[in-house]
């Protein structure tokens, strides 16, 4: 339970410092990835106890937020998101390797399907931390890729 | 230093750059100048090369400092001396080291779009705020994520291939060392099982310990099944107390000490019976320890599912299997 309890604070944490200090990608990120928490956690509340093969609904708040993902990632003008969107479409795809193979023991699959978070929140905050800094640096930093008028 | 070079621009090449600086890109500035679009990326491609520069945007930034200085009377040497109009600042640089021409519609347009309170009169202008997709805020540049969509895919498969690969290396790392503890954990719990498994491979320590588990699940079903049928007599009996005292018009007081010390027995057994219902889910946890969770399907969930049966269900199969 503790462990739950450090994710979230870490979470809540990297959420605020992303849309106080970030640019469009890292407060959208970062308010996915919280949104993202929040409705995982209630779907842990509702569905404990019972006994099913994957939780549905998880895997739908999963496979939305990488639908946002990889949105940001086509669109943003940074680099790590590519990376945030890789790792959490391996921890959707560990949903599937349950759906699929449903012998894959309890432990790996949480394994697979949770520890992804934690570099993911890593990543959001460097790359809030490397956005502020230049924006510092060059007073301005382009949210989208395409607010550069030779990309259009 | 390249105020020399800046005096081999022609005003032509000048007027675009300037254009250029107010981001405006080149189908932009030919049809401000009434010119092909062609003929503005030359112009400019010329006047990159004069200045010897990497891109465009740079070119305008020379020029503009140029301008600049020879506006500006507090500025260090204005090299040449061509009265150049200045350019309209971008939002991002300090406005107040250059004049603004407010006639010039350019800067007019940029400059009332640049105002916070017209971006909060709108409804949704909070939300294009917080994506960053506010129209006419000007925030432009130089991207320095320049690769295309499809790129951008291509770069998304090949970091989760990396990131898959390194992942299975790892988790198979893990999985050996967790069956290696398991393993050392399962023997040190039961030093006979652990006794026998010296002897034997790894498939004749597993039939060992599905014996051993058998054994005690049929035992353990046959006491369980007592202590049911105890709690039941019991709470028969004490009923059959009640109910014959009625029927038999006996005072109410008959055999009140008796019927005292039989329910207080009875509740006895269904507390003993609730004892079996807790051993019964240890008793599972015990198999899944000694690793023969897998055979009941119960490892995977690491606790008892509601319905208890499923412990019965398996024994007759079992039962076989160990004659």
């Amino acid at each position: 339970m503790e462990r739950v309890w450090i994710f979230n604070a870490l979470q809540v944490a990297a959420t605020v410092y992303a849309c106080w200090r970030g640019g469009a990608p890292e407060r959208l990120v970062g308010l996915s990835l919280f949104l993202a928490a929040l409705a995982t956690r209630l779907f842990h509340e509702i569905g404990e106890g019972r006994f099913v093969d994957v939780e549905i609904g998880i895997m739908t708040v999963d496979i939305v937020l990488l639908v946002v993902m990889i949105a940001i990632t086509l669109h943003a003008d940074r680099f790590w998101p590519a990376w945030v969107t890789a790792l959490h479409a391996l921890g959707t795809g560990a949903h599937l390797a349950r759906a699929l193979n449903p012998d894959v023991i309890r432990l790996a699959y949480a394994v697979l399907s949770v520890v992804w978070s934690y570099p993911i929140v890593l990543l959001l905050v460097v790359g809030t931390m490397r956005h502020s800094r230049r924006v510092r640096a060059r007073g301005w930093d382009l949210d989208w890729s395409r607010q550069d008028p030779t990309l259009r | 230093m390249s105020d020399s070079r800046i005096d081999q621009l022609t005003e032509a090449q000048r007027a675009c750059l300037r254009l250029v600086l107010t981001h405006h890109n080149s189908k932009e500035i030919a049809a401000l100048l009434g010119v092909s679009p062609s003929a503005i990326d030359k112009r400019i491609e010329r006047a990159v090369q004069v200045l010897q520069v990497g891109s465009r945007f740079e070119a305008a930034r020379l020029l503009q400092r140029h301008d600049a200085g020879a506006e500006t009377p507090a500025a260090p040497p204005a090299g040449s001396g061509t009265a150049v109009a200045a350019v309209p600042p971008p939002r991002r640089e300090p406005v107040a080291t250059y004049e603004r021409l407010p006639s010039d519609p350019i800067d007019v347009a940029y400059i009332a779009s640049d105002r916070p309170q017209a971006v909060q009169t709108e409804p949704w202008g909070l939300v294009r705020r917080f994506l960053g997709v506010t129209p006419g805020r000007g925030l432009e540049g130089m991207a320095r994520n320049r690769l295309s969509k499809g790129d951008r895919l291509i770069r998304l498969v090949g970091i989760m291939a990396l990131l898959a690969v390194t992942t299975v290396a790892l988790v198979s790392m893990t999985m050996t060392v967790t069956s290696l503890l398991r393993q050392a954990r399962g023997t040190a719990a039961s030093p006979r099982i652990e006794h026998t498994s010296r002897r034997g491979g790894r498939p004749e320590m597993l039939k060992e310990r599905r014996q051993a588990t058998d054994m005690v699940t049929v035992e353990f079903l046959k006491a369980e099944a007592a202590v049911d049928q105890a709690a039941l007599l019991a709470a028969t009996c004490v009923a059959t107390l009640l109910q014959q005292r009625a029927a038999a018009n006996l005072p109410v007081a008959t055999g009140l000490e008796a019927l005292q010390l039989m329910s207080e027995a009875s509740s006895d057994i269904i507390r003993a019976r609730q004892r079996f219902v807790d051993a019964h889910r240890a008793l599972v946890s015990v198999r899944a320890e000694i690793g023969l969770a897998n055979f009941y399907k119960y490892g995977d969930e690491g606790e008892c599912p509601p319905n208890e049966g499923a412990l019965q269900a398996e024994v007759p199969m079992h039962l076989v299997a160990a004659a």
